[in-house]
This record gives structure tokens, C-alpha cells and sequence, in this order.
């Protein structure tokens, strides 16, 4: 019987025994996680609906003869350059946003405000990149329910998209195609300039000290957090669109 | 470092520092250019000029490619390795499970409509 109560007056030291922080996170970094999942849903129901359209056509645009302009050098014959770059400058946006919160885990502030300059530099080309894109294909004809074969009848709209398809031609394929590749990356553009738009808080916050007299700097972490998001959902874009 | 707000947190971002220095983070970096090379050499170099035709087996290798660079983000750039499990299987359990599911009933509508569709002229214009 004594040795019972012992048992149980003794403190109990395991994670999930009372008093402590299982997850070992701060509150609002474990919030911002399940954020991100839940905006993955969002995403993941766009994309799987893109890929059954796409799996239900009997043909579709090939990615590599839309995108083929590289602004300034070249209008055509370039298939996939330009979002080569675009993936490239998101990917280092994400490096520069690591590097900034590895830089607030030693609270060096002047190595803080650096790399987040560079990611919001990064972040700003590619946000110019896309809306460049987006402009060059508004001018072939293609927008949000729109192709370049809109208003056109017979044997004319087999032409007009002659060169967006290898195999059979199809004007309700190619509008599905535009719709959906605007809506997608639209979303995702949105998320970038919310990231942005974050980024510029929290720079200006650094710059005015304010993490430094909090003693941390875990809402840099939590904003890189939401920076890696986007550059992950590119990966997944960049593969549905432009690859597959 | 010491005057954490949480300080259950503290141990946890201790053992951090060590794990995430600059070299890991290019190391990764370049693993993600590594990656992302790879899916345009095979774009472009294979799939572009002909040499292999687009199918079920480019898009698997395309898939795959991408879900390893998938890992490297959030397991490195986002820090999911260095927190504990019960957080992992926490936040990963649900959103997997559901993305698995929503994939799999999508393509079985999709190859439903594949059926339907082209029974009608519109479809196929």
C-alpha cells in the first residue's frame, strides 16, 4: 500500500505528463504549420482537379510550345527558359530566407536585415517574372476562358492552335488549359505577394529593433516558414504545368 | 539565445543551431539545383526532341523528382526533421491521408469523364 502512494506522489517527468510543451514549439509556430496544411489541401484540390481534366482529355497543350518566349532575347524557339529562371530565383528567395533565420538564431541582427532584403528582392523578380509571362501570353490570346481561337469557326481554329498541340487539336482543351493555368498560378501569385508583403513587416520590424528588444527572432521563423510554402507549391506547379 | 519566451523551447533550438549551419543550407540549396537540372534535362533534352515519347513513365519519374525536392524543402528549409515526432505525425498524418484520398477519387472521375466525353462531338473539336 505505502509503496503505491509512493508511486503516485512521485512527479512524473514524461513529455505528455502535464506542465510541459510536448511539441517542444512555440504556439505560434505549431499554428502557422497546421496553416500551411490546410493551404495545402487548397492547393492539392486545385492541382488533383488540373491533372483529372487533363486525364479526361483525350489531348492537351504541350506546356513546352506555350512557353517559349524569353522577354528581351528571344519571342520563340526557347521552350521552358523563362520558368527555368523563375524556379531558379524562387528557389534562392528560399535560400536567402534560411539564411536570414539561421542569421536570428545567432540574434545578428545586420545579417537579418540582409538576407531578408535579398528574399524580398527575390520574391519582387519573381512576382515581375509571372506578370511578365502573364502579359506575353494575354498577347498570343490566351487569358481566363480565353484562347486564341475564341471567335473563330471550322477548319480555322484546328489552325490558329496548330502550334500549342503534337496530337489532335482540341479548342475545349486548350480553353481548360488557359483557365486553369491563370487560376493556378493567380492563387499562387497571391501567395507570394502576401508573403511579401509579410517579409516587408517583418523587415521593417528587424530594422526598428523590435525583435531585438523581444530578446528573438521566431516571427522571422515563422514567416520563412510561410516563404518556404510558396517556393513549395512552385515545385508542384512548376512539374503540373510546365513538365508533365 | 537564452532569454527564449518559451522556455520549454530553449534545449530544442540549442540542438538547432547545430544542425542548420550555412554549409547544410547551400548543401541543400544545391541538391534542389540538382534536382530541378535533372527534371530539364529530361524535359528538354529527352522529352522535347522526341527521343522519348510523354507517358506514364516520364510523368512517374517527373512525380517522384518532384516529391524528393518536396522532402528537401520542408524537411530542411522548413526544419520538419529536427522536430519531434509526435509534432511530425501530428501536423503530416491528416493532410497526406487526405491528399492520397482526393487524388485517387479525382483520377477515378477523371477516367470516368475520359468515357463520357468523347461521345459528344463538342468534346473532341
Amino acid at each position: 500500500m505505502s509503496t503505491n502512494l509512493k508511486e503516485l506522489d512521485r512527479v512524473k517527468t514524461g513529455p505528455w505528463n502535464g506542465g510541459k510543451s510536448p511539441f517542444k514549439l512555440e504556439y505560434g509556430k505549431i499554428m502557422i504549420w497546421f496553416f500551411l496544411a490546410s493551404d495545402a489541401l487548397t492547393f492539392t484540390g486545385f492541382l488533383v482537379f488540373y491533372g483529372a481534366q487533363r486525364y479526361a482529355h483525350l489531348t492537351w497543350p504541350d506546356a513546352d510550345k506555350i512557353f517559349q518566349s524569353v522577354p528581351l532575347i528571344a519571342d520563340s524557339g526557347q521552350p521552358l527558359v523563362f520558368v527555368g529562371i523563375m524556379t531558379f530565383i524562387l528557389i534562392m528567395s528560399s535560400v536567402t530566407m534560411v539564411l536570414a533565420v539561421e542569421a536570428g538564431h545567432r540574434n545578428s541582427k545586420p545579417e537579418v536585415v540582409k538576407w531578408l532584403l535579398w528574399t524580398v528582392l527575390g520574391g519582387l523578380c519573381f512576382l515581375g517574372c509571372q506578370a511578365i509571362e502573364w502579359t506575353h501570353l494575354n498577347h498570343m490570346g490566351f487569358w481566363f476562358g480565353r484562347t486564341p481561337a475564341d471567335s473563330m469557326e471550322g477548319a480555322q481554329i484546328a489552325e490558329t492552335l496548330q502550334p500549342y498541340f503534337t496530337g489532335d487539336i482540341s479548342l475545349v482543351s486548350a480553353k481548360q488549359f488557359s483557365s486553369l493555368f491563370f487560376a493556378i498560378t493567380g492563387f499562387h501569385g497571391v501567395h507570394v505577394t502576401i508573403g511579401l508583403i509579410l517579409l516587408i513587416i517583418v523587415l521593417i520590424r528587424t530594422i526598428n529593433n523590435t525583435y531585438e528588444r523581444v530578446g528573438h527572432y521566431l516571427m522571422v521563423e515563422k514567416v520563412g516558414l510561410y516563404w518556404h510554402f510558396v517556393d513549395l507549391v512552385w515545385v508542384f506547379v512548376f512539374t503540373f504545368f510546365y513538365l508533365i | 539565445m537564452k532569454n527564449y519566451q518559451n522556455n520549454e523551447a530553449i534545449d530544442v533550438q540549442d540542438q538547432e543551431e547545430a544542425e542548420m549551419t550555412p554549409k547544410t543550407i547551400w548543401r541543400v540549396f544545391f541538391v534542389l539545383l540538382g534536382l530541378t537540372a535533372l527534371e530539364f534535362i529530361i524535359a528538354l533534352g529527352f522529352v522535347h526532341t522526341g527521343i522519348i515519347s510523354k507517358g506514364p513513365a516520364v510523368i512517374i519519374i517527373y512525380i517522384v523528382l518532384t516529391i524528393a525536392k518536396a522532402f528537401y524543402i520542408i524537411a530542411y528549409f522548413m526544419h520538419l526533421k529536427f522536430e519531434n515526432m509526435a509534432f511530425k505525425l501530428c501536423l503530416g498524418i491528416m493532410p497526406i491521408a487526405l491528399m492520397a484520398y482526393i487524388t485517387i477519387l479525382v483520377l477515378i472521375e477523371g477516367n470516368y469523364l475520359k468515357g463520357v466525353y468523347h461521345i459528344w462531338e463538342l468534346w473532341t473539336q
